[in-house]
């Protein structure tokens, strides 16, 4: 994964096999919490999954402030050109 | 004559509220830092029943100075509950109050905040209630319990409902469910005319005596709900809405 386009479509790949939110409502804006109905129990799930993404761990902590589609691509995006 | 017997409802609320805050005071103060030379079993379940009569008492106390009644339906299910994850819907502040006053002993899952408060730590710590903090944590600790036995009071909606609608649930205590695979019973509980809920002060009570109606449902049958989900995850969500529009279908037969 190179550019944050490849990180949307991995997040988009997840979300749509995790938690079966159709494709066309993964927007980099759609709101985690409001408009794909997702709550605290699948941020732990979610966290699990990118850990593996990207293989390290992530602290929870870091997950805290995540409102929308777009902060955890950047989130991710971030942690893997730490890691390069 | 209306007139009279709102202010006499205003005056009687003051005294129940003031006497729910003595009561758990005295608790917590007197008798339950007694129940501390218990082992921590022993201690948890005489606190829970502690509790169980108090509610039961101040309900009570509620009927008798006129400030409202009580209707319930299937009560008969909840005798002899065992590891069940009973939910419900969160019209007023005293649900938790009437739920507690008719299931003997239960854990509940209770708002972080709440340890701090005075009149209440007391009770929610010497009674063992889990803490609404991390969802891993929460998770774990819920379905240990369920497999000790124990029933665990949840209200999906994490918070108070809205006055004229539910609030979206919240998954955890279907993930839960799920996880320790134990039985789960809805509650539907009604408050008619609305009031004491998240917007409104205790002294505005409502134009006439409000009635509790409590309605306990049958256990839901989990397998079949969740028989076509591919995962956890999935069956978590799909039970989640099936729980929600039951109490939606409820709520509107009501109506």
């Amino acid at each position: 994964m190179k550019t944050r386009e490849d990180v949307f479509e991995k997040i988009k790949e997840t979300l749509i096999e995790l938690f079966e939110i159709p494709e066309e409502d993964i927007t980099l804006e759609a709101r985690l919490y409001q408009e794909l109905d997702l709550d605290s129990i699948d941020a732990v799930d979610m966290i699990v999954k990118l850990q593996e993404i990207v293989d390290r761990k992530i602290n929870p902590e870091e997950f805290k402030a995540i409102r929308t589609v777009e902060h955890i691509v950047a989130i991710t995006y971030k942690i893997l050109q730490e890691t390069k | 004559m209306n007139k009279i017997n709102h202010y006499w409802r205003v005056i009687a609320t003051g005294i129940a509220f003031s006497s729910f805050g003595l009561g758990a005071l005295v608790l917590s103060m007197l008798f339950f830092p007694c129940c501390y030379i218990l082992p921590q079993k022993k201690r948890i379940k005489m606190i829970q029943k502690s509790i169980h009569y108090a509610f039961k008492l101040f309900i009570f106390e509620m009927k008798i100075l006129g400030i409202m009644d009580v209707k319930y339906n299937g009560l008969e299910k909840l005798s002899g509950v065992k590891g069940c994850m009973i939910v419900s819907n969160h019209p007023t502040l005293l649900d938790i109050v009437l739920l507690l006053s008719v299931i003997e002993g239960t854990d509940c899952i209770v708002k972080d905040e709440l340890w701090q408060n005075p009149f209440l730590r007391g009770a929610v710590s010497g009674a063992g209630y889990i803490p609404n903090k991390s969802p891993e944590d929460l998770i774990h600790l819920c379905v240990d319990r369920l497999k000790e036995g124990h029933n665990i009071v949840v209200f999906p909606e994490g918070t108070r409902s809205l006055p004229d609608d539910l609030k979206p649930f919240k998954k955890g205590f279907s993930a839960i469910t799920l996880k320790s695979n134990c039985q789960l019973l809805p509650i539907f509980i009604k408050c008619e005319p609305s009031t004491l809920t998240k917007r409104e002060k205790w002294y505005n009570v409502p134009n006439k005596k409000f009635i509790l109606s409590m309605e306990v449902n049958e256990f839901l049958d989990v397998p079949k709900i969740t028989k076509d989900c591919k995962s956890e995850i999935i069956a978590s969500k799909v039970l989640k809405n099936y729980l929600f529009e039951c109490f939606k279908e409820k709520r509107a037969s009501y109506e």
